[in-house]
C-alpha cells in the first residue's frame, strides 16, 4: 500500500497530460467523428487543498471528473496519486486507489438510490471495501460519519424521498467520506441547491476539509462560490486548460480574456463589485468541429489573425499559467 | 395607472378543508417600462404566483384576488375566451426550461408562425416577413437559415432566444419570465438578459423577471420583492433593497451569498429549510429559522406594513443599521451560527 | 490507516442546521392511497381476492368432486330453471358433473396456469433484459434480435409449434405460454435498466466499488419493477385466456381435467341446446381476465409517477 502514503514533496494527486477522446457515429456512411471532451489537461493537488474547475457546458469538466473517478479510462496520459501512476496498478490496488478519489454529485435526487434506505446507501461503500467488518461495526461506522454530516441518527432507516436538497446532499457528502479518502471529486455540489442551503452545504464541506484532511477538486460555474472556498483555480475551454493559478490572483487580475469574459458576465450584488462590460458574443463552439488555432479566438476581443491558426500553449505568465498568445499585451 | 394590478392573489392547493397555500395574499403591480423582480427560494410561490396572473393554474388549484386588473380591465370577472385573447397577445411569458418550450416537431418557422396566426392574423407572406424580423431582432445569427431549424438543432441560448422571439411575437405589454436563464451558462445568461432588458427598453414594456439569482434580479431589476413559502416579506427599490435590508430574512439570504462573505471563513447561513406542506409554522413563517424571533413571533403571524417607504412583514422591521427595530430587549430565543 | 471516525466540531453546529421535518409518506402507502381512489381497479382487485380464495379452497368449498358423474343427471340446467336438479347450482354437463364444482376447480388451475407462466417468464425475461441492457454491444444485439424474431410470430402460433413439438398436455402448455410471453418482460427490462442506467445513483455505486452483480440486481432492479409488476398482472390475464385457447383447441389441459378452456372445448356441440354448459366457463374467463386487465391498469397509474399529480 506503498501508493496511499504520502511523500515529502510529492503531490497528492496528479494529472498528466490528461487526454479523452470520444468516437460519435454521424449515420451510416459517414465516418465517425472525433470529439476531443479532454484535450491535454495537467495539474497536482496537494493534501487538503481546493482546485476548483470553472467552464461553462461542454467545457470538459464533467469528462475530467469521470477519468479522476476511474469510471473511464483517459485515452492516453497518467493519473498519479502520490506520485505512483494508477494505469500500472494491478487490480487489488485499483480497489484501494478508488477508495482514496470519492466523488459528490450535481443532482442531489438522482444520486441516492431510491429504493434504498440512507443506512443501506451508505453502508454499500463499507460493504464492498471493508469486509472484515462485520454488519455490527459497519452499522457503527455508518451512524458515526451520519453524526458528523449533521445527520440525525432517526434517519438511519428512511428513503431519500423524505429528505429535502439540502439534507439529501448531506447524504451525498457522507457516503463520500466514509472511505476516508484523500480526494473528493466534487461536481457542482450546491448548483442545484437554494442560497441559504447552499451556504449550510459549503460550511459543512470546508469543515470537513479541515477535519478529515481532504482534498476537493471542486467543479462549478459559480464564480462567487468558487472564490469563496477555493485555493487554486483552472479555467477551461473546450477541454483544454485556458488559465490557472491562485484563486485570489485570478479574480484579482484575470488574465485570459476568457477568464475575463466569465468574471465580468457573473451578476454581482453590490455595484462596487459589477465590472462594466459588452457581454461576450457567439456561443460555445462544437466539439465535433473545433475552430483552428485558440479555440476561444471566434469570441474573443482580442483576437488576430495568429490566433486563428496556431493553438496557444499554456505558459508561464506572471506566476500563474495561461494559453494566450497576447496575454503580454492583454496584461 | 400600473399596467398590471394584483391585489391579495391567493392560491391554494389541495383539499377544502386543509388547504396548502402556496400563495398567500401577494399584491404586487408593474408599470409600463418597468423590471419588478420577484425573487425567492424554491417553494416560495414567485412562479405559481404569475402562472396565477396568466390563468394557468388548472383545476385542483384555487386562484381568489380582491383585484387582478390587466391595464384597468378586470381579468377576473371577464369571460375565460376574453381573457385568454388578452393574456395570450398583451402578456408574453418564457419559461426556465427553453428546451421544453419548443414543440420538437415543428420548425422554428412554423411555431412562431403560429403564435402570430392565432393572435395576429395576416398573410402567409407577411407572417414570414415577421418571423424573420422577430428572428433578428432577438439577436439569432444567419436568422435565414435558421428558420427551417428544428428546437433540437440549437443549443439552450439559441432556444431560449427562440422563445423570446415567440414571447414578443404580437407585441406584448407585459413579459413575464420565470428563471430564463437558470438553464443556461454564464456568458450566455448575460447575453439573454441582455437582450431582455433591451426588448423591454425599446418597445417600453413591462418586465416581470423571476429567479432565485439575487444578484442577478439586484442587477436587471428596478423593483424587487423578496417572496417567501408564498408570502411577500419584503418589496422596494433595487438599488436600496439590497444595500439596506429591512426584513430579517433579506438580510440573512444576503449574509448566506459567497459574494457577502469574502474573507470570511465560514459563511453564515440560515438554519433549517423553508417550510412544506406540511409543516408550516402558526407564527411568523420565518419565526423557526430566525435569529431575532421571539414569544411574539412564534405565537403571531405579522401583516405587511410600511416602514421607512417600504412593505415589509416583520413585527420588527430592522433599521439601517441592520438591527430590528421596536422589539422588547431581552426577548430573542434564536440562535445561529 | 484509522478505521475511526471521530465525531467532531463540525457535527454540532450541523446538528443544529437540522430541522425536524413531517415525514411524507412511505412509497408503498402513496402507492395504495393512489390506487384505492381507482373504482375498476379496486374491483378487480376484490374479484380477484375471491377467485384466489375459491382457488386455495377449492376441495373443501366445491360441493362436489369435479370429476364425479351423476348418471342420474346430465345435462341438467340451472337451478332457475324448469326441470333443475335442486342439487346442482349451475346445472350438469353431458356427463353429469356438477359445473360449479368444475368451475371452482378450474379456477385453481387457471390461477396456477396464470401465475405459473408469469413467473417463469419473468425471472428469465428479466435476466435477458438486464443482461441486455446492462452490457450492451454484441451480448444485446444478440438478445434483442432473437427477441425480435419471436415477436414477429403471431403468439399463439408460436405457441401451437411448441406445443407440437414437446406434445400436448397442461404443463408443455404453460411452458409454451411463458416463452411466448417472454419477449414483452425481455423489452421492458432493458428499456428500464437502460434508463436508469445513466443515473447518478449508479454512479455513485460504481465509484464505491461496487461488481456488475451487484449493480444489476441490487442497485438496479428494484428501480425498474413497477412497470414490470404491471406487465405482470396483465400477463396472468394473458396467460389464463391462452392457456384456454390452448386448452380449447385440445393441447392445453386434458379432460377431465376441469380446466376452464378444456370445459369449453368439451361443450361445444351443446351450444344451442344446453346455453349453461358453455356460458359459465366463457363467463369466468371474461371475469377473472377483466379482473386483472382493470388491476394491472391500476396498478399502472398507481405506479407511474408521470401520471400521478
Amino acid at each position: 500500500m506503498s501508493f496511499l502514503e504520502t511523500k515529502p514533496g510529492v503531490p497528492l494527486l496528479e494529472s498528466d497530460d490528461l487526454v479523452r477522446h470520444y468516437e460519435v457515429s454521424r449515420g451510416l456512411g459517414k465516418p465517425s467523428a472525433m470529439v476531443k471532451a479532454l484535450d491535454g489537461v495537467s495539474f497536482s493537488l496537494e493534501a487538503k487543498k481546493t482546485l476548483a474547475v470553472v467552464g461553462e457546458s461542454g467545457c470538459g469538466k464533467s469528462t475530467l471528473a469521470r477519468q479522476l473517478t476511474l469510471i473511464e479510462k483517459p485515452s492516453s496520459g497518467a493519473l498519479k496519486i502520490n506520485g505512483e501512476p494508477v494505469g500500472n496498478l494491478g487490480d487489488k490496488d485499483a480497489k484501494m486507489f478508488r477508495r482514496t478519489v470519492q466523488m459528490i454529485f450535481q443532482n442531489p435526487y438522482g444520486s441516492l438510490n431510491p429504493r434504498k434506505k440512507v443506512g443501506q446507501i451508505l453502508g454499500e461503500p463499507v460493504l464492498l471495501n471493508m469486509d472484515h467488518l462485520g454488519r455490527k461495526a459497519r452499522e457503527e461506522r455508518v451512524r458515526e460519519i451520519m453524526a458528523k454530516v449533521g445527520l440525525r441518527p432517526e434517519f438511519y432507516n428512511r428513503y431519500p424521498h423524505m429528505f429535502s436538497g439540502g439534507q439529501r446532499q448531506r447524504i451525498s457528502i457522507a457516503r463520500a467520506l466514509i472511505l476516508e479518502p484523500k480526494v473528493i471529486v466534487a461536481d457542482e455540489p450546491v448548483s442545484a441547491l437554494d442560497v441559504s442551503v447552499q451556504a449550510q452545504v459549503l460550511n459543512l464541506m470546508m469543515d470537513l476539509q479541515e477535519e478529515m484532511n481532504v482534498a476537493y477538486v471542486f467543479i462549478s460555474h459559480d464564480l462567487s462560490v468558487v472564490r469563496h472556498i477555493a485555493d487554486d483555480v483552472m479555467v477551461m475551454y473546450l477541454g483544454r486548460v485556458a488559465e490557472k493559478g491562485p484563486t485570489e490572483q485570478i479574480f484579482a487580475k484575470p488574465l485570459h480574456p476568457y477568464t475575463r469574459a466569465l468574471l465580468a458576465s457573473a451578476p454581482k450584488i453590490d455595484p462596487a463589485h459589477r465590472v462594466k462590460a459588452e457581454p461576450l458574443s457567439g456561443e460555445l463552439p462544437s466539439p465535433i468541429n473545433p475552430p483552428s488555432g485558440c479555440a476561444f479566438h471566434k469570441r474573443c476581443p482580442f483576437a488576430n489573425e495568429h490566433c486563428a491558426q496556431v493553438r496557444p500553449e499554456l505558459r508561464n505568465f506572471e506566476g500563474r499559467e495561461v494559453a494566450c498568445h497576447r496575454v503580454e499585451e492583454i496584461a | 395607472m400600473a399596467l398590471l394590478e394584483v391585489k391579495n392573489l391567493t392560491v391554494e392547493f389541495g383539499s377544502e378543508d386543509k388547504p396548502f397555500r402556496a400563495v398567500d395574499n401577494v399584491s404586487y403591480s408593474v408599470d409600463r417600462g418597468e423590471v419588478l423582480g420577484i425573487v425567492g427560494e424554491s417553494g416560495s410561490g414567485k412562479s405559481v404566483s404569475s402562472l396565477a396572473v396568466m390563468g394557468l393554474i388548472d383545476f385542483p388549484g384555487r386562484v381568489t384576488a380582491d383585484s387582478l386588473t390587466f391595464d384597468g380591465q378586470d381579468l377576473l370577472t371577464m369571460s375565460p375566451r376574453k381573457r385568454r385573447a388578452i393574456t395570450g397577445k398583451e402578456i408574453g411569458m418564457i419559461f426556465q426550461d427553453p428546451m421544453s418550450a419548443l414543440n420538437p416537431c415543428f420548425t422554428v418557422e412554423a411555431q412562431i408562425m403560429e403564435a402570430l396566426k392565432v393572435h395576429e392574423g395576416g398573410s402567409k407572406k407577411e407572417r414570414r416577413e415577421r418571423t424573420l424580423d422577430l428572428l433578428n431582432q432577438v439577436g439569432i445569427p444567419d436568422a435565414k437559415s435558421r428558420m427551417t431549424a428544428y428546437p433540437h438543432q440549437l443549443s439552450g441560448g439559441m432556444s431560449q432566444r427562440i422563445v423570446i422571439a415567440m414571447a414578443i411575437a404580437c407585441n406584448p405589454r407585459l413579459l413575464i419570465a420565470d428563471e430564463p436563464t437558470t438553464a443556461l451558462d454564464v456568458t450566455i445568461q448575460a447575453q439573454i438578459i441582455d437582450l431582455l432588458l433591451k426588448l423591454q427598453d425599446d418597445s417600453d414594456m413591462g418586465l416581470i423577471l423571476i429567479t432565485h439569482d439575487l444578484a442577478l434580479v439586484s442587477e436587471a431589476a428596478d423593483r424587487i420583492q423578496v417572496m417567501y413559502a408564498g408570502q411577500l416579506f419584503e418589496s422596494g427599490p433595487a438599488d436600496s433593497i439590497f444595500a439596506a435590508p429591512r426584513h430579517p430574512y433579506t438580510q440573512a439570504l444576503l449574509e448566506a451569498l459567497p459574494e457577502r462573505s469574502a474573507g470570511h471563513d465560514r459563511l453564515r447561513t440560515i438554519p433549517g429549510v423553508v417550510p412544506g406542506q406540511h409543516d408550516r409554522p402558526v407564527g411568523c413563517l420565518l419565526a423557526p429559522r430566525c435569529r431575532y424571533a421571539n414569544d411574539h413571533c412564534i405565537k403571531a403571524r405579522p401583516d405587511v406594513s410600511d416602514y421607512k417607504g417600504r412593505d415589509v412583514r416583520c413585527f420588527y422591521p430592522l433599521d439601517d443599521h441592520g438591527i430590528p427595530t421596536g422589539q422588547p430587549a431581552d426577548q430573542t430565543t434564536g440562535g445561529m451560527a | 490507516m484509522s478505521d475511526n471516525i471521530t465525531p467532531s466540531a463540525a457535527s454540532e453546529g450541523a446538528l443544529q442546521a437540522i430541522e425536524p421535518m413531517a415525514a411524507p409518506p412511505s412509497p408503498m402507502r402513496e402507492t395504495w392511497n393512489y390506487f384505492k381512489t381507482n373504482r375498476g381497479a379496486l374491483a378487480g382487485l376484490i374479484v380477484i381476492v375471491i377467485i384466489l380464495f375459491l382457488a386455495a379452497t377449492a376441495q373443501w368449498v366445491a360441493p362436489y368432486d369435479p370429476i364425479a358423474q351423476d348418471r342420474t343427471a346430465f345435462l341438467k340446467p340451472p337451478i332457475w330453471m324448469e326441470g333443475a336438479d335442486p342439487r346442482y347450482f349451475l346445472g350438469t354437463d353431458a356427463v353429469g358433473r356438477d359445473i360449479l364444482s368444475r368451475l371452482i376447480h378450474g379456477a385453481q388451475l387457471s390461477v396456477s396456469i396464470g401465475v405459473f407462466v408469469v413467473i417463469l417468464s419473468m425471472i428469465s425475461g428479466i435476466v435477458l433484459g438486464m443482461v441486455a441492457g446492462y452490457f450492451r454491444g454484441w451480448v444485446e444485439v444478440a438478445i434483442m434480435r432473437l427477441i425480435d424474431i419471436m415477436l414477429a410470430l403471431p403468439s399463439l402460433i408460436l405457441a401451437l409449434g411448441i406445443v407440437a413439438i414437446l406434445g400436448p398436455g397442461l404443463k408443455n402448455a404453460m411452458l409454451a405460454i411463458a416463452i411466448v410471453q417472454l419477449p414483452h418482460y425481455v423489452r421492458l427490462a432493458r428499456a428500464s435498466v437502460v434508463g436508469e442506467l445513466n443515473k447518478e445513483y449508479v454512479i455513485a455505486s460504481q465509484i464505491a466499488g461496487a461488481g456488475h452483480m451487484r449493480q444489476m440486481f441490487i442497485n438496479i432492479l428494484p428501480n425498474c419493477m413497477a412497470p414490470l409488476i404491471v406487465q405482470g398482472t396483465l400477463g396472468v390475464s394473458s396467460a389464463i385466456l391462452d392457456a384456454a385457447a390452448l386448452g380449447f383447441l385440445g393441447l392445453g389441459a386434458q379432460p377431465p381435467l376441469p380446466e376452464w378452456g378444456t370445459m369449453l372445448a368439451e361443450a361445444r356441440e351443446f351450444v344451442g341446446s344446453a346455453w349453461w354448459v358453455i356460458t359459465f366457463p366463457g363467463l369466468c374467463i371474461l371475469v377473472t381476465v377483466l379482473a386483472f386487465n382493470l388491476m394491472g391498469d391500476g396498478l399502472r397509474d398507481a405506479l407511474d409517477p408521470k401520471m400521478k399529480r
